[in-house]
C-alpha cells in the first residue's frame, strides 16, 4: 500500500530522496568524525610496570596508564600532605616504579598489595607523576571456603 | 532449604520449556487448548520462581549459612531491612532477581491481555519468547550459577553484606537497573510476535508502546539512581564516569528513547515499519549484552566483578537471539514497506528521523568506545583504555543537537511546514532565549559551551511553555473554563502529548545540570589542623579534628567541620568484616543552585587535635539532575495514564491530509 503523496509544486521524488540521503550522510559523517577524533585524542595505552620500563626513555612525557601492585610499606603522604606517594611493581619488573599523586582523590581501598592503575606521565627522573589513581576492588574469590574456625 | 530452592528453579526451567512448546504448537495448529496450556505453564513458572526467591529470602532471614550464598552475603549482625539488598548483591542472586522480575512482568502481561480481542493472536508468540528468555535464565540458575549451592558444614556466621549496600542509594539502584534491563524483553516479545504472525500494522505497536515506556522509565531511573549513588558515595566529585558498566546500561535506554519517538511515525504515517522492528530488537540485544557485561567481568572496570563461567552462556544466547531475530526480520521484510514517503525536510517526520539517527549515532559511538579496548587487544594485541574525554567529545555535540531538536520537532506540523508557520512558532521562544542569555551573561555566564548549552535549554523551555500556554488559552476561549482548569483539562485530555512535554522538561533540567556541573565545577584540596580553614567560592570551611564512633560491626570516623558557621561531617566507615573496603559518605550541603561537596581524604592523629585532609568541590546545578529524574517519572506516569475515551481514539488514527499544530 505505498501511496506517494504528491502535491502540486512539490519537487520530484528523486530530488526529495536525495535531500534525505544527504542529510543522513551528513549525520553519519559527523558521528564518524567525532568517533575517530575522539579515539585519537582519548585513547591511553595501558601498560604494566615492566612494559613501561621496557620502553625506556621513549615513554617519557607521554600519557599512559600503568598498573601494578602497591609494594608493601611504601605508601606515604606526599610533600603537600594531601596526596600520596608509593611504589608499584609487577612480578616481571626489574625494579618498582615510584608513583606520586598530588591530587585529593585518593581511593579508599589503597593499601599494601592492592592493584593500582595510575594515569599520568613518566618524568626524566623515573618518577611517574599521576593525574589520577584508581585502585581495583579486590574481587571476591568465588571459590573461597569458610575457614576452619568459622564452623560451628 | 537449598534443595527446595533448587527444585523450584529446575521445575521452572522444565515448565518454561513446556510453555514454549505448547504456545508454538498451539499457534501453529490453532489449538486453543495448547495455547491456554502454555499460558498456564507461564503462570506456573511465575509461581515456581517466586517460591525459589522466597526460599532464598527466608534463608537470609533465619541466617541459614549452610547456603554458600547466604554465607557470602550476610551475617548475624545484619539487620532485616537489608535482606533484599543481600539477595541481589551477588551474581547468582542478581540473576535470580532478573528471572523473578521477568516472571512477574510475564504474569502482568498475561493478565493485562487476558480479554478476547485482536491482540490475542500475538499472545502465544509473546509467551514463547518470554519463556525462551526465562528458560535461559533458569538454565543458568539451575545448573551453572546457582544461588542454592550448599556448604558441607554450615559456618557459625556469615561474611557480611558488602559495605557499599548500606547506602540507600546503592540499595535501590541495582534492582531498578536490572529490572530496567530485563523489561525490554516484553516489547521485544511483541515485535517478534508481530513478525511471526505477519500482522505488521499498528496493532503490535499499540500494545508494545506502553510496555516500552515502562521499560524506558525504569531503566532511566536506574541510571539516574546510579549516578546519584556514585555522587554521594564514591566521592570523586562526579556522577558519571563513562565506565563500561555505566555505558552498557545507557545504550538500551538511548535506543528505547529513539523507539518511543519513531513509533509515532508508524502510528500517524505508516512509516519506518522495518526500522521500528529492528530498533526494538537491537534495544533488547543491548539489554542482554548489558546484563552480560555487568555480570561477567569481561570489560575491565573498577567494578571488577569476578570473571565467571556465565559469560560464554550469555554470549551464546545473545548470538542465537540475534540470528533468530534476523531470520524472522528478513523473512517478513517485504511486508514492512512504508505506506508513505517523507514529503519535506521541514516536517515532523523529518524531525523524528533525525532524532533517531542522532540517538543511533550516540549509541554507536558509546558502544564503539566501550568495546574498543577489547577489539584493540584482540586485533592488535595492544592494551588501551578509552577514557571520559572520548565520550564527552562525542556525546556532547550529539546531545546538544538532540536538545535543539527537542525544541523544534514538537512544533513542526506533519507532512510539510510553511515558512510562515515556522516564523510564527519560533518567534517567541527565540526572543525568550536571547533575553535569557543576556540575563545569564550579566550574571557571569561567559563560557562558550555554557552559553551554547544553556541557550539551547532556554530555547526548548520556551517552546514548551508556549505549547502549554497556547493550548490552555485555546481551551479557555473554546470552553470558557478559567486558565487553571483549562490547563488541567488540556493535560488530562492530551496526556500523551503533555506528559511527553513534562518528560522533555525533565531532560532539560538534567541537561542544564550536566552543563552547569561540567563547566563550572570548582575544586581544591587542603590539609587542615584544628582551627585552620580553607575557602572555596562563598564557603569558608574550618576544621576541628575528627570524631570516632563504634556502632556494632563498624568504625565510623567523622571529620568535624564548620562551614560558614554550620556543621558538616564528611565520613569514612570501616566495616569489621571488610577491612579492605572503607566506605565514604560525602559531606554535602545542597542549595538550589550549587552543591558544596566535601570528602574526608585522610587524617593524622586522633580526636579534636587531628589534622584532616579534605577534597572540596563546588558542583553547580547537580541537584537539577535529580529533579529532572523525578520529572521523567512524573511525565511518564502522566503520559501512560488511561485517557478519557475520545483522545484515546484520536492518537491512533492515521493521517491523510494536513493537520494543524494542535493535533
Amino acid at each position: 500500500m505505498a501511496s506517494v503523496a504528491s502535491t502540486i509544486g512539490a519537487p520530484a521524488r528523486s530530488s526529495r530522496n536525495l535531500k534525505f540521503i544527504v542529510a543522513g550522510a551528513v549525520i553519519a559523517i559527523a558521528v564518524a568524525y567525532l568517533v575517530v577524533a575522539g579515539l585519537q585524542g582519548a585513547t591511553v595505552y595501558f601498560l604494566t610496570v615492566s612494559e613501561l620500563q621496557a620502553k625506556g626513555a621513549a615513554a617519557q612525557n607521554q600519557v599512559f596508564r600503568v598498573s601494578g601492585n602497591l609494594v608493601p610499606g611504601t605508601l606515604a603522604k606526599d610533600s603537600t600532605g594531601v596526596g600520596v606517594q608509593f611504589l608499584i611493581a609487577d612480578p616481571a619488573a626489574q625494579q618498582p616504579l615510584s608513583v606520586v599523586y598530588h591530587g585529593g582523590q585518593v581511593p579508599d581501598i589503597i593499601g599494601d598489595n592492592i592493584e593500582i592503575v595510575a594515569e599520568g606521565k613518566l618524568d626524566s627522573h623515573g618518577t611517574f607523576t599521576a593525574s589520577s589513581v584508581l585502585a581495583k576492588c579486590p574481587s571476591r574469590l568465588e571459590d573461597a571456603q569458610p575457614e576452619e574456625h568459622e564452623y560451628q | 532449604m537449598a534443595a527446595l530452592g533448587q527444585i523450584c528453579i529446575v521445575g521452572a526451567f522444565a515448565m518454561a520449556l513446556y510453555a514454549i512448546a505448547g504456545s508454538l504448537a498451539g499457534a501453529r495448529w490453532r489449538a486453543h487448548e495448547l495455547i491456554a496450556s502454555g499460558q498456564h505453564a507461564a503462570w506456573a513458572v511465575f509461581g515456581l520462581i517466586t517460591a525459589a526467591s522466597v526460599t532464598l529470602i527466608v534463608a537470609f532471614a533465619v541466617h541459614d549459612f549452610s547456603l554458600r550464598y547466604v554465607w557470602e552475603h550476610s551475617s548475624r549482625a545484619m539487620s532485616m531491612d537489608l535482606i533484599l539488598a543481600a539477595f541481589y548483591s551477588g551474581q547468582q542472586g542478581s540473576l535470580l532477581y532478573w528471572a523473578w522480575t521477568l516472571s512477574i512482568f510475564t504474569a502482568i502481561v498475561l493478565w493485562q491481555q487476558r480479554k478476547p480481542g485482536p491482540h490475542r493472536v500475538f499472545m502465544p508468540y509473546v509467551v514463547a519468547v518470554l519463556m525462551v528468555i526465562e528458560a535461559f535464565m533458569t538454565l543458568l540458575l539451575g545448573f551453572v550459577a546457582t544461588p542454592f549451592e550448599a556448604l558441607p558444614r554450615p559456618p557459625a556466621d556469615g561474611v557480611g553484606l558488602n559495605p557499599l549496600l548500606y547506602d540507600e542509594g546503592m540499595r535501590i539502584h541495582p534492582p531498578m537497573l536490572l529490572a530496567g534491563l530485563m523489561s525490554w524483553s516484553v516489547p521485544f516479545a511483541f515485535a517478534v510476535a508481530a513478525l511471526a504472525t505477519g500482522k505488521l500494522g499498528n496493532e503490535w505497536l499499540a500494545l508494545c508502546r506502553r510496555y516500552a515506556m515502562v521499560a524506558w522509565v525504569i531503566l532511566g531511573l536506574g541510571n539516574i539512581l546510579g549516578a546519584w549513588w556514585a555522587y554521594h558515595v564514591l566521592g570523586w566529585g562526579g556522577y558519571w564516569g563513562w565506565d563500561p558498566v555505566e555505558n552498557v546500561a545507557l545504550m538500551p535506554w538511548l535506543l528505547g528513547t529513539a523507539f518511543i519517538h519513531s513509533i509515532q511515525m508508524q502510528e500517524r504515517r505508516g512509516m519506518l515499519k522495518a526500522w521500528n522492528v529492528a530498533l526494538i530488537m537491537v534495544a533488547f540485544f543491548l539489554s542482554i549484552f548489558g546484563t552480560f557485561v555487568v555480570r561477567s567481568g569481561i570489560l575491565a572496570s573498577v567494578h571488577a566483578f569476578a570473571l565467571s563461567a556465565i559469560g560464554p552462556y550469555f554470549l551464546t544466547f545473545l548470538g542465537l537471539a540475534i540470528v533468530g531475530s534476523l531470520a524472522l526480520f528478513f523473512w517478513r521484510l517485504p511486508q514492512l514497506r512504508s505506506d508513505n514517503q517523507l514529503d519535506s525536510l521541514l516536517s515532523r517526520e523529518s524531525s523524528f528521523l533525525i532524532n533517531n539517527l542522532l540517538f543511533l549515532g550516540i549509541t554507536f559511538a558509546i558502544f564503539w568506545g566501550t568495546i574498543y579496548p577489547l577489539v584493540a587487544e584482540a586485533v592488535a594485541d595492544q592494551k588501551v583504555s578509552v577514557g571520559p574525554p572520548y565520550f564527552k567529545q562525542v556525546a556532547g555535540p550529539l546531545f546538544g543537537a538532540l536538545i535543539l531538536l527537542m525544541g523544534i520537532g514538537p512544533l513542526m506540523p506533519w507532512r510539510r511546514a510553511s515558512r510562515d508557520h515556522l516564523a510564527e512558532s519560533f518567534k517567541l521562544p527565540i526572543i525568550g532565549t536571547v533575553v535569557g542569555l543576556l540575563v545569564l551573561f550579566v550574571l557571569g555566564v561567559r563560557d562558550p559551551f555554557a552559553v551554547l548549552g544553556f541557550g539551547l535549554c532556554l530555547f526548548v523551555a520556551g517552546t514548551i511553555v508556549q505549547e502549554f500556554a497556547r493550548g490552555s488559552m485555546a481551551r479557555h476561549r473554546a470552553t470558557g473554563e478559567n486558565y487553571v482548569a483549562a490547563l488541567g483539562n488540556l493535560v488530562r485530555r492530551n496526556n500523551r502529548r503533555y506528559g511527553g512535554y513534562l518528560v522533555h522538561v525533565g531532560m532539560l533540567l538534567i541537561g542544564a545540570g550536566v552543563i552547569g556541573s561540567q563547566v563550572y565545577q570548582q575544586e581544591t584540596q587542603a590539609n587542615l589542623a584544628p582551627g585552620q580553614s580553607v575557602s572555596l567560592g562563598s564557603y569558608t570551611i574550618v576544621a576541628n579534628g575528627i570524631q570516632t564512633t563504634n556502632p556494632p560491626g563498624v568504625r565510623v570516623v567523622d571529620g568535624l567541620l564548620s562551614v560558614n558557621g554550620q556543621d558538616l561531617r564528611p565520613e569514612k566507615q570501616f566495616f569489621d568484616n571488610f577491612p579492605q573496603q572503607p566506605s565514604t559518605k560525602v559531606g554535602l550541603r545542597s542549595t538550589p543552585f550549587e552543591d558544596l561537596y566535601v570528602v574526608l581524604g585522610g587524617w593524622t592523629g586522633d580526636g579534636p587535635t587531628a589534622t584532616i585532609s579534605l577534597a572540596v568541590f563546588i558542583n553547580p546545578l547537580v541537584s537539577w539532575i535529580w529533579t529532572g529524574g523525578a520529572l521523567l517519572l512524573l511525565g511518564t506516569v502522566v503520559s501512560l495514564w488511561p485517557a478519557p475515551i475520545p483522545s484515546r481514539r484520536r492518537a491512533t488514527v492515521p493521517l491523510g491530509g494536513r493537520v494543524g499544530a494542535a493535533a
